[in-house]
């Protein structure tokens, strides 16, 4: 699926010299002089054009009742590549050719292609029914530096006349995936084009900037940093792992809940890793208040830079000494105490189970979490994880009598138990999704395929303050395009496996 | 935690407020000091200690300075309203903690958590998991963030019951979740408490109902000081009586028609021309605030007809009237003006607890027109001590503590209609009918009583 330029460069031809127009046309302007205006285009720069059609074409004054086009967005990530989005309205017997200033020249039969309303309603005396499908979003596969131009170019075959119909410069966009996604992802495309604009280029783009981002942190590794408050178990059975972002004020209540565990207190590390560089500065000046306010002693580990979930959560591991992890969110807080502890023992207890999760509350008491399920969304095209019951009162979670473990699809990562040895063996928690979203779930389908169950203990309840949003499915804000691209991407990986593994829940 | 090692010995009692009453004259900061009195001077309390949140103007310092013998002022303040947690952190679990290990308490019984602190409640049982928290509740802080009030924000409408669903409505600026975790917090910490002590049967069914078990709160009455009661206010003459009102009657005349407004009228006309003197001087006692109701109470007046309020005279004695906000001032004193003017209002100012006695003597009513539940008013208390019946709102703390048509009227809280009905009544009563009412006002629990019940709960004796 990955988008790979060197194969769908047919079109593309370097070194073209610059257009010669017509002399005799009297109808045509020089090109040289339409371009003079522009200032980042000298006339004694030399040009060149990028295709032997538009080489020897005639060069004529533009004739927007002919074609008409514009570019809404153009950014680049400098050396790499782009991204490019506009309209255009045209008659038939004629093309539109996008030429950059390199020489690289693209069909816009490459664009993905849609309704525009706004240019119907401009265009609809002129040009009729040629408006339909006039929004064009496309990738620009060339490596361009800030000053690059790219131009639109209107070309009759026929008659081998063209002319200019738009020419912009790029901006400049950030090559991390994060940054790249918050800008690419304000490139309108209707939500219904989403998924194809992700199967075309897109996702696979993303997912190379997210691994090149990861292969230059780990070859620049630095150690974290880590504070140690009060006496930490040296040679606990169990490592809590909390990753705090964006809040911290959450650790207050869940040490005041820990510091009324002793079985906790006694066998259990405790490791917060602070995920967000804005909270650092204040919760490093409160740990020792808070230590000693609730006397629980924890670690607090910072990794330099903000990791997103599962980052986080493996740097948390990776420094950690328990036999046993367990996963949580700083925003779930234990009804009472020896939650963890009898995790911890049904995880023993039960070893065809590789991964165990809790019963989960909102705070009016509701159902939060009771297990996840996955369902195929037909309008996004990818499967999404699903919360049943969610928001009912917790009798509707009908465990069997005496049942004290329940195989499950998968279960939330915001509380989660596992041996530090499968953790390992399956690699932790896949970094390679955007900002946070679905890892949970894959870690799940890691695990079913490494031959384990996932289990859920309803008899473990925590509350989840994890606050529910809305987002319709026509949605197209950054997070719901961040949700739709972990989607296709969790769909990438696991979209066979998941038909057998719900087929046994069924 | 229900500790059981105060039981057998003589206990050492530490005894905690949120304000020394030498400078903050609350119910809260009187009950917890007359507790503290009557255990200095009980043989069978080892020893007795005073603690009482301050603020000397240099900030949450920590420090404690000695009041007098085995009375501390603590500068600590509020740092965290809305979860109640103390300013200085670093005061309560070293400084404080400290104390505690010096002192040796078996008993701490805090008055409000408010100020000083929720997180003492377990610093004291981390310290030492055998002494006995005893907490005093003296409004709804925990249940609800507007104040303890349990009055809605914004409309003043009153409130029956927390939910986050509610909460958050009345502030959105805190999410559902936020309010979830204050109930978690408050909860955690009040699981450290062994018992305690409402004033009240409502307070402590309010705190039942948002989960505090029903068998852990026991009401203990404030103790009042044990004075006889004062003799009925002297009536004047009935001639004399009479002149008084033909006079007001001229002054009113001269000024010509001020603002009255109609109602209801009382059916009979005579009851308005009492042939001899009624018991019509009333006045409301307390701290002015808009929670307190005396707008109701000028509303209620100006609702009457201008005759009917020649009939009798309304005292205001009120503390802190100046702190209040301006827009809350300036329509009080609109009407207050008017009734001011024309006599029916007089406006007498704060005062000092040792005044109180004097002035209920010459009044033959007390009036709590408050829109909030209450919990248990000092003013009933202070009113019963010195034989006055009181009208009062008719809920919360004032409906329980005063019996309608026995010690007192009840009128429908917040409907300045019901009021002026009420003060119309009361201030038309004959002698013989009042009288009724003075002799069946109880005498309020003593200060010592009081102890003693405190005592058994310290002492954990059912």
């Amino acid at each position: 699926m990955g988008w790979k330029p060197e194969e769908e460069h047919e079109m593309r031809l370097f070194d073209v010299s610059f257009p010669e127009f017509e002399e005799e046309s009297d109808s045509i302007v020089p090109y040289e002089e339409s371009i003079k205006s522009e200032p980042e285009f000298k006339s004694s720069e030399k040009m060149v054009y990028a295709s032997e059609f538009l080489q020897s074409a005639i060069w004529r004054n533009p004739d927007f009742m002919k074609v008409n086009a514009h570019l809404d967005r153009f950014g680049i990530m400098p050396r790499r590549s782009g991204l490019l989005a506009g309209w255009v309205v045209i008659k038939p017997g004629w093309e539109v050719w996008l030429c950059d200033s390199e020489g690289n020249v693209e069909s816009l039969d490459k664009a993905l292609r849609y309704q525009r309303q706004d240019i119907v309603e401009l265009f609809r005396d002129q040009f009729g029914q040629h408006t339909v499908d006039a929004g064009f979003v496309m990738p620009w596969p060339y490596a361009l530096t800030p000053g690059a131009v790219l131009r639109l170019i209107a070309y009759h075959p026929e008659s081998t006349q063209a002319f200019e119909v738009f020419s912009s410069s790029p901006e400049e966009v950030s090559s991390d995936p994060e940054g790249y996604a918050r800008w690419a992802f304000t490139v309108p495309t209707p939500a219904e084009k989403f998924n194809e604009r992700l199967n075309r280029w897109e996702g696979a783009l993303i997912e190379d900037l997210l691994t090149e981002r990861q292969t230059y942190f780990d070859s620049c590794s630095n150690e974290p940093e880590v504070q140690i408050l009060g006496n930490v178990p040296k040679a606990p059975s169990l490592s809590l792992i909390i990753p705090l972002y964006s809040r911290w004020d959450f650790v207050e209540h869940q040490l005041l809940a820990f510091s009324c565990d002793p079985a906790l207190l006694e066998s259990t590390e405790i490791i917060y890793v602070v995920d967000d560089p804005r909270i650092l500065t204040a919760i490093s000046n409160e740990v020792e208040n808070l230590y000693r306010l609730y006397e629980v002693p924890f670690k607090l580990v910072w990794g330099h830079r903000n990791r997103g979930f599962s980052g986080a959560n493996n740097l948390g591991v990776s420094v950690s000494h328990g036999r046993q992890v367990l996963l949580l969110n700083s925003d779930a807080f234990p009804m009472k105490p020896g939650w963890a502890s009898q995790l911890s023992s049904l995880l023993d207890a039960y070893p065809q189970f590789g991964m165990l999760g809790a019963r989960l509350l909102n705070p009016e008491g509701g159902i939060q979490h009771a297990g996840m399920v996955f369902f195929y969304s037909s309008s996004w095209k990818v499967w999404l994880n699903k919360h049943p019951l969610v928001g009912l009162a917790p009798q509707f979670d009908e465990a069997p009598e005496g049942m004290e473990v329940i195989e499950k699809p998968a279960v939330t990562g915001a509380c989660v138990i596992m041996t530090r040895d499968l953790y390992d063996k399956v690699g932790g928690l896949d970094e390679g999704y955007l900002i946070g979203d679905f890892e949970d779930s894959d870690l799940c389908l890691k695990v079913v395929a490494s031959g384990h169950k996932v289990g859920y203990v309803p008899g473990v309840e925590l509350v989840h303050l994890e606050r529910q949003s809305f987002s319709a499915l026509g949605d197209t804000s950054f997070r719901t395009l961040v949700v739709r691209f972990n989607a296709w991407r969790h769909t990438q990986r696991w979209g066979e496996q998941i038909p057998s593994v719900m087929q046994r829940f069924t | 935690m229900e500790s059981v090692s105060a039981q057998n010995h003589s206990p050492r009692v530490l005894v905690m407020a949120h304000g020394h009453p030498d400078f903050s004259l609350g119910g809260g900061e009187l009950a917890a000091y007359n507790i503290f009195k009557a255990l200095r001077d009980d043989e069978s309390i080892e020893q007795a200690w005073f603690i009482a949140r301050h603020d000397s103007g240099n900030g949450p310092t920590g420090a404690l300075t000695l009041r007098r013998k085995n009375e501390y002022l603590w500068q600590q303040s509020l740092g965290d309203s809305f979860l109640l947690k103390a300013a200085n952190s670093y005061a309560v679990w070293n400084d404080f903690r400290q104390l505690i290990r010096v002192l040796k308490p078996t008993v701490v019984n805090l008055h409000h958590y408010f100020h000083l602190g929720i997180e003492l409640l377990r610093i004291i049982k981390e310290e030492d998991p055998s002494i006995r928290v005893v907490l005093t509740l003296h409004e709804y802080m925990a249940i609800c963030h507007q104040q303890g009030q349990m009055v809605k924000r914004g409309s003043n409408k009153l409130c029956f019951r927390s939910s986050l669903e509610d909460c958050h409505r009345c502030f959105p600026e805190f999410s559902k979740e936020q309010f979830w975790l204050r109930r978690s917090f408050i909860g955690h910490h009040f699981d450290y408490v062994d018992h305690f002590v409402s004033p009240s049967n409502f307070l402590k069914q309010r705190y039942v109902e948002w989960g505090v078990p029903e068998e852990k709160i026991s009401v203990i009455e404030n103790g009042q000081s044990p004075e006889s009661k004062l003799a009925p206010r002297t009536l004047p003459a009935v001639a004399e009586a009479d002149d008084m009102l033909d006079v007001r009657a001229d002054i009113d005349g001269e000024q010509g028609g001020t603002a009255c407004r109609t109602t209801q009228r009382c059916a009979s006309q005579s009851c308005l021309k009492p042939s001899k003197p009624t018991r019509n001087r009333l006045a409301f006692f307390g701290q002015i605030n808009p929670f307190k109701g005396i707008d109701i109470l000028m509303h209620a007046m100006l609702s009457m007809e201008k005759e009917e309020r020649d009939r009798l005279v309304v005292e205001i004695h009120g503390a802190n009237f100046e702190h209040q906000a301006d827009d809350f001032k300036t329509s009080v004193m609109q009407m207050a003006n008017i009734l001011m003017e024309e006599g029916s209002l007089r406006w007498v100012g704060s005062y000092e607890p040792f005044q109180v006695r004097d002035r209920m003597r010459n009044i033959d009513w007390v009036i709590i027109p408050s829109i909030w539940w209450e919990n248990s008013p000092m003013v009933i208390q202070e009113a019963f001590v010195n034989g006055r019946p009181v009208i009062a709102s008719d809920i919360g703390g004032m409906k329980e503590k005063i019996n309608h048509e026995v010690d007192g009227l009840h009128f429908e809280a917040r409907n300045p209609l019901s009021l002026a009905e009420t003060l119309k009544r009361a201030a038309a009563m004959d002698d013989n009918e009042w009288m009724g009412f003075h002799k069946a006002i109880k005498s309020p629990l003593s200060y010592k009583l009081s102890a003693l019940s405190y005592m058994k709960v310290f002492k954990n004796i059912n």
